[in-house]
């Protein structure tokens, strides 16, 4: 066995759990929770609530291509085709009871926080009543400035504050402080192992692709806060290490490095690594995967989580979002830009286009590709189109870098 | 009186030269906000005429370069109208945190119109916290001051109470002619009542509430149109494009209700004038709803609906539902099966505010209309 299946085993493991726990799982002891991806999910854990993340496993139905039958479960119910492929995934598993993974465990109750989007509030509010569970939300309001106002910070903070006795209150558990305070350092500790996996794309050329990535990132979103996730990431980052100084390189001759400003295309993996391959270009890193790298200061526990999960980037206005792409440009050496437009997720990429302008008036412009594309509903992506857009992407990067 | 009426019809179908006179005779500001809900008592005790902009019946062609197809019409024809001038007579912009289109279109506005005044007004989606009303008391604050900055007024205390009376004035008049449309539907058209309804969006409210007060008993001995055939109750954003409310009224469906964003939800939940101008304001928004873009874990749109339909004697809803508007996108499943359940029929429209051809929503409300019409009364 090489080194590198070490981890990857371990990941297999860990998922196999993940999604095992809660089905076997005493309720009285270990309550189960469906979450929003960016939830705090430190609380619940405190308390030994097994959170399942109904996004991340949506993001599972795509990617073994079963997000068309599902969607069109909830469509038949009245579903629109134009809300998130993801609710639309969830609602159809949670009818049909199929998945690739024999399904979510039934809630006991439901955690919701708006930091990504507001459709997670309108999905979340149809659970609880699909499920007759209580739902909490946690509002975390939208920043159009460059610093988030001191008012939604003190706003959030109390709703943090309200979140506890709530919980008490669900799970007939106490909260206790300590074990909660320790729950935060290991996110923080596994947040910067996950932020130095990330970083090691900077490498030239890079060990791994941002489609690796997408996989390595599991355990960040679904066990934040356990000592199983920090040991992946421990064992990760040493195989990638081992790579980088092996002089591995993902993509064979590393002629293009680029940046991926979305979500993944999920049923698409394969088929876009292909792709770029064969053009020597390497997706070395995104703007989703580094959602996840959370941070909290130990002697402002909720003071900086509150702050921590309201600075979401797309919680924040398109100013921050053009810094965040020029920062990643500068530090991974980057040569180009593909832009998903996801019909599935309006506040990812509603503002693309002036994105786009703002960098190409910048410091650092680069040429991009922006495609149309949805999340896991392969009805609203084109190959075709995607294929084309890409091959006269490459056209345009080559003429740059002989200009 | 007949001309107080056209006066109206006019404003709502046509309300350029109006505000353009306004602003002319005032030489005061005027502040244009996006859907749904602003404390417009805000902006008139400032001095300026608030201004709704619910986007509207135009081709789409410049907004295009800036939003994706898949955004909702109202966003795509707000940024439309910005683009090609029409906007040119408001000084400031307020976005409401209503939805992820809105939210995020306020970011495309400022980086197509960095130099144009825009307040970002993002409510506390979470009402029930207990620090809701002090986040939302620091917002109304600094919308104030915004205001402030924009118009040189910084109102009296005098002055709020003043607004917020006759903002309450408003919606009572306007709760009288929804009472009127029920108790006597044949004393307006369908179309004329939303016309009637859109106008307050561009008007004074003094002069608003002075017309409407006019008109109301007038109203109360006119008769434009034979008893309905069909009483429902309309639930969604908005009833636009105005095409359906003629075909409707040419069927012989009449709207008795309605629970619409650009109408009845408004208009609901007057201030409570005994609180300090601002508090009331605060517990005013926290009262609101239900509303699919206010968040509810209880989900009390269907019941409400049900209870409107029996209040007003209705043999179904129209379930008019704004394309891409996620918010009425993920209520509908929950209310039609709550409707069914009831036994209580409705149709589900798609609609989209630059929608053109309409020969399918014909066929498919006097299919509706003709189904309630043979069958017996709930």
């Amino acid at each position: 066995m090489s080194e590198m299946s070490r981890a990857a085993n371990y990941l297999l493991g860990l998922t196999m759990l993940y999604y095992s726990a809660p089905r076997q799982a005493d309720r009285k002891k270990n309550p189960v929770a469906w979450c929003s991806s960016i939830a705090p999910v430190e609380f619940l854990r405190a308390l030994d609530v097994l959170p399942l993340f109904p996004e991340n496993h949506a993001a599972l139905i795509g990617a073994r291509k079963m997000g068309v039958e599902l969607a069109e479960a909830a469509e038949a119910i009245g579903y629109s085709n134009d809300i998130c492929s993801y609710a639309r995934a969830d609602i159809g598993h949670i009818l049909t009871g199929k998945s690739p993974v024999d399904g979510l465990a039934r809630p006991d109750f439901l955690v919701c926080c708006n930091n990504i989007c507001g459709t997670v509030v309108k999905w979340y509010e149809n659970l609880a009543r699909h499920f007759q569970v209580p739902l909490f939300l946690l509002d975390t309001p939208f920043n159009h400035e460059r610093e988030i106002p001191e008012f939604s910070l003190r706003y959030v903070e109390a709703q943090l504050r309200e979140l506890i006795p709530w919980l008490e209150g669900v799970t007939g558990r106490e909260f206790d402080f300590e074990r909660f305070r320790e729950i935060c350092l290991l996110t923080n500790e596994t947040s910067r192992l996950w932020r130095e996996v990330l970083d090691l794309a900077k490498h030239r050329p890079a060990p791994f692709t941002a489609f690796d990535t997408f996989n390595y990132m599991a355990p960040i979103v679904t066990m934040r806060g356990t000592p199983e996730a920090l040991e992946y990431y421990r064992l990760l980052l040493e195989e990638l290490r081992q790579k980088v100084n092996e002089g591995a390189a993902a993509v064979g001759a590393e002629k293009y490095r680029l940046l991926w400003n979305g979500i993944p295309v999920w049923f698409a993996l394969r088929p876009m690594l292909q792709l770029m391959s064969r053009h020597g270009a390497n997706l070395v890193c995104s703007t989703y995967t580094s959602a996840w790298v959370l941070e909290f200061d130990p002697d402002n526990l909720l003071g900086s989580m509150a702050e921590a999960y309201t600075a979401i980037l797309i919680n924040q206005s398109l100013g921050l979002k053009l810094d965040n792409l020029e920062k990643l440009l500068r530090e991974y050496g980057l040569d180009g830009i593909i832009h998903h437009s996801n019909r599935s997720c309006k506040p990812y990429c509603f503002g693309l286009y002036d994105l786009s302008r703002q960098l190409q008036a910048g410091s650092h412009p680069v040429p991009e590709m922006i495609f149309d594309g949805d999340q896991t509903d392969p009805r609203h992506f084109s190959w075709a189109q995607f294929e084309t857009r890409f091959q006269s992407f490459m056209e345009t990067l080559a003429a740059s870098s002989s200009g | 009186m007949e001309h107080v009426l056209q006066s109206l019809l006019e404003a709502a179908r046509n309300p350029a030269p109006a505000i353009a006179g306004w602003k002319q005779a005032s030489g005061g500001k005027v502040v244009g906000w996006l859907p749904i809900y602003v404390p417009e008592e805000l902006i008139h005790a400032a001095g300026a005429l608030p201004v709704s902009l619910w986007g509207g019946k135009t081709e789409i062609a410049r907004a295009d370069a800036h939003l994706q197809g898949f955004a909702c019409s109202v966003v795509r024809a707000v940024l439309e109208y910005g683009l090609k001038g029409t906007y040119n007579m408001v000084d400031g912009f307020i976005f409401p945190s209503t939805c992820d289109h809105i939210q995020n279109t306020s970011d495309i506005w400022a980086a197509v119109f960095p130099d144009r005044p825009k307040f970002d007004l993002v409510y506390p989606a979470n009402r029930r916290s207990s620090a809701s009303a002090a986040y939302l008391e620091q917002l109304f604050t600094a919308l104030q001051e915004w205001l402030e900055g924009l118009t040189g007024c910084r109102p009296s205390e005098t002055k709020l109470r003043e607004s917020i009376g006759t903002y309450n004035r408003y919606r009572s008049l306007s709760a009288e002619l929804a009472s009127l449309r029920s108790a006597r539907p044949e004393c307006l058209t369908g179309l004329e009542f939303a016309l009637i309804t859109k106008a307050a969006l561009f008007m004074e409210k003094e002069e608003y509430n002075r017309r409407l007060a006019e008109l109301l008993p007038w109203l109360a001995n006119r008769t434009v149109r034979p008893q309905p055939k069909v009483r429902l109750v309309a639930s969604g954003i908005m009833a636009e494009p105005e095409e359906i409310l003629e075909i409707l009224d040419e069927l012989g469906g009449v709207v008795v209700a309605d629970d619409l964003a650009l109408g009845a939800r408004t208009l609901r939940a007057p201030s409570d004038e005994r609180l300090p101008p601002l508090s009331a304001l605060v517990d005013r928004h926290l009262r609101l709803g239900p509303c699919s873009t206010l968040y509810d874990c209880r989900k009390e749109r269907g019941a409400h609906l049900l209870g409107l339909a029996a209040r007003h004697n209705a043999d179904g809803v129209l379930f008019l539902s704004m394309k891409f508007c996620e918010a009425e996108e993920f209520d509908y499943p929950v209310v039609k099966a709550e409707l069914e359940a009831a036994g209580l029929p409705h149709l589900f429209l798609e609609v989209e505010q630059q929608m053109s051809a309409l020969g399918q929503v014909r066929t498919r409300l006097q299919a509706f209309l003709e189904i309630l019409a043979q069958g017996p009364k709930l």
